[in-house]
């Protein structure tokens, strides 16, 4: 199955919600949203400018998309287990507020992924901008996701800024 | 810090604050260390490429909702009616949170 480790990370929990932020939705986009609507739970793509073939439409996916690279994509606070940056954080122009933006929309314990394709962004910049906005257990992980660096941390209740 | 503010009229001066849906035109207000920096006026929100950190309402029945997704600030002017009314009571910490 393709995408398997990175499904097996971001769990198989009832009425998982994930949010993939993306410049290109595409085959991992459907691939999380197969996973997501056999838990029960809610795929959220918000699409900054790009290509993208989104997923066929269902009750469990929702699409949304973004015009510029300096708009924030929409999270209620602590609504989201997982949360995904796909080769957004290269290009947009404010980098740090976007990180921030994810920390809020992220449950207690829940996971980021920032994806970025080899070559877009040095590993060691990513895990230091993922640390600097609170985010903990900042790892790198190479071929989760073919030609993409895949960065994962947790929001950790009272480690961080707790919010 | 930029606020926006549902406005009448792309006025400066004369523009006051109304309810989002009645809003003619919005106004982005860029306060920097106590003071103005800019105004700019959009009669499309979409149009607005700015990362806006709070919007400025009349009152707390407002449909703010997707403000809030987006993690603006939501500040009620229950009072204040033109841009300058409404800074300065930004400044000096007079505008509500919004009363849930």
């Amino acid at each position: 199955m393709a995408y398997r480790q990175l499904l097996e990370l971001i769990g198989d929990a009832p009425g998982l919600k994930v949010l993939e932020v993306t410049t290109h939705a595409d085959a991992l986009s459907a691939a999380l949203a197969e996973h997501v609507g056999k838990c029960g739970g809610e795929l959220t793509i918000a699409a900054y400018p790009g290509a993208h073939t989104p997923p066929e439409p269902s009750e469990h996916l929702k699409y949304s998309e973004i015009k510029h690279f300096k708009a924030p994509f929409k999270a209620a606070a602590r609504d989201y287990e997982v949360i995904i940056l796909n080769d957004i954080l290269h290009l947009h122009a404010f980098r740090e507020k976007l990180l921030k933006h994810a920390y809020q929309g992220l449950e207690n314990s829940a996971i980021l992924i920032v994806l970025q394709r080899k070559g877009t962004l040095p590993r060691t910049e990513v895990e230091t901008m993922v640390e600097a906005c609170e985010y903990r257990a900042v790892n790198t992980i190479e071929g989760l996701v073919e030609g993409s660096s895949a960065t994962v941390a947790k929001k950790l209740h009272m480690w961080g800024n707790g919010m | 810090m930029l606020l926006l503010i549902p406005m009448d009229r792309d006025d400066t001066q004369e523009g006051r604050l109304v309810k989002i849906y009645d809003a003619k035109t919005w106004a982005v207000v860029d306060v920097e260390e106590g003071k103005i920096v800019e105004i700019n006026f959009h009669e499309n929100r979409d149009e607005i490429e700015e990362w806006l950190d709070a919007i400025v309402v009349e009152n707390d029945y407002e449909p703010v909702m997707e403000f809030m997704e987006m993690q603006m600030m939501v500040l009620v002017a229950h009072t204040q009616r033109t841009i300058d009314e409404i800074v300065e009571a930004y400044l000096f910490r007079e505008l509500h949170q919004l009363a849930i």
